[in-house]
């Protein structure tokens, strides 16, 4: 079993395969070695780490992505924003843990989880207008009027196909 | 932190977002803030897709665009990849292509090439000479075609041969040497390929055979 200590100082135990899901988690392992000390995160909230530890129970076994994944993938648009079920249940949360468990998939390294983050994010943006991503987000429209129509203007040739 | 809006996401993540989105997104995006603006618009202009159909009577909005000034030099730099698929042969349409893939106009340098292309249009584009173009940087080539198959393996033997690093996906196969090499187009039942290659190919000197089984360009 692991420890880990959150940033409010919650300590949660783990076991190693479940904890080790997390690429950072499983270097920090392999440095100190065989030792029963906890693993600090300072960067995660335990209500943030509770979720992540739900995600890596639930995956636990299966294979981890290769380290170059993202890049073989990268600029060739095929990325599907598709998310398994129980992904998609488990990440329907309030728009603030959502960002938080981002975070958090950034800061320990599990790319899986990074993934349905952003695939998550992608999908509620996707089919939206300007001013609905803004509402969405609770951003301010800081373009002028001329800068708006002429933004429009160059991009009007995007289409889906 | 205010951490409950993208906006406030690192670079890096905020990149791997927009980098799901499709087109039409990002062309929403770009318009949300300043601070969207420039990741999705490096993110549009990355790929462009041209799609002309026998019955299209115009240009397409993206061929249109990109031909015009309408698009800002200083977005040229991000065109990365190209996928043309194009069912028409006018020469009004061909000349639009070349205007396109113009390097000396364009300061564009593609990475990916994928074209679908009809009749002789291949050569007269003049795939070789924009295959030349942009060796510094292309690394993948998708021919495939629904019209002439002799120039466009004429075409797609002398680009592999001028540029042996490059990958190339062309739509039946190429004898390049010692080497044959099968491409998916090649596999259907309907393209007769093992007696076109039977009576019409000398493989005498193959010694290799690659066969490739994925289709890149869907």
């Amino acid at each position: 079993m692991v420890t880990l200590v959150t940033s409010d100082n919650e300590k949660f135990t783990a076991d190693k395969e479940v904890a080790e899901r997390s690429v950072l988690i499983k270097n920090m392992l392999e440095d100190v070695g065989e030792s029963d000390q906890p693993i600090p995160l300072p960067n995660v909230s335990s209500s943030v780490l509770k979720k992540v530890l739900e995600y890596c129970e639930h995956h636990r076994g299966e294979p981890l992505p290769a380290a170059d994944a993202d890049t073989t993938q990268d600029d060739t648009r095929k990325r599907t924003t598709d998310i398994s079920e129980w992904d998609q249940k488990f990440i329907t949360v309030d728009q603030e843990m959502l960002f938080e468990i981002i975070l958090a998939a950034n800061y320990l390294d599990i790319k899986s989880l990074l993934d349905v983050g952003c695939k998550t994010v992608a999908n509620m943006i996707k089919g939206k207008t300007p001013e609905e991503i803004r509402k969405l987000f609770n951003i301010v429209n800081d373009f002028t009027p001329e800068e708006e129509a002429q933004i429009k203007k160059e991009n009007e040739w995007a289409e889906d196909r | 932190m205010t951490g409950n809006q993208p906006a406030y996401l690192p670079l890096e993540l905020k990149r791997q977002i927009i980098d799901l989105c499709t087109p039409t997104t990002l062309r929403s995006l770009a318009l949300v803030s300043k601070l969207f603006q420039a990741e999705s618009e490096v993110a549009l202009y990355r790929h462009i897709f041209v799609h002309l159909d026998p019955q299209d009577r115009v240009l397409s909005n993206a061929l249109k665009a990109w031909i015009s000034d309408s698009v800002q030099a200083g977005w040229l730099y991000a065109l990365k990849e190209l996928r043309l698929d194009v069912a028409s042969t006018d020469r009004y349409t061909a000349d639009a292509i070349q205007k396109l893939l113009n390097v000396k106009e364009r300061h564009f340098r593609l990475h990916r090439l994928y074209c679908r292309l009809q009749g002789n249009l291949p050569a007269v584009i003049g795939l070789p000479a924009v295959t030349e173009a942009h060796s510094d940087s292309l690394r993948i080539l998708t021919v495939t075609r629904t019209g002439d198959l002799d120039s466009l393996v004429d075409a797609t033997v002398r680009i592999a041969r001028a540029h042996p690093a490059l990958v190339i996906f062309a739509y039946c196969y190429l004898v390049l040497s010692d080497v044959l090499i099968i491409f998916p187009g090649a596999l259907s039942p309907e393209q007769g390929f093992m007696s076109y290659i039977d009576n019409e190919t000398d493989c005498s000197d193959v010694g290799e055979v690659r066969l490739y089984l994925a289709d890149t360009m869907r």
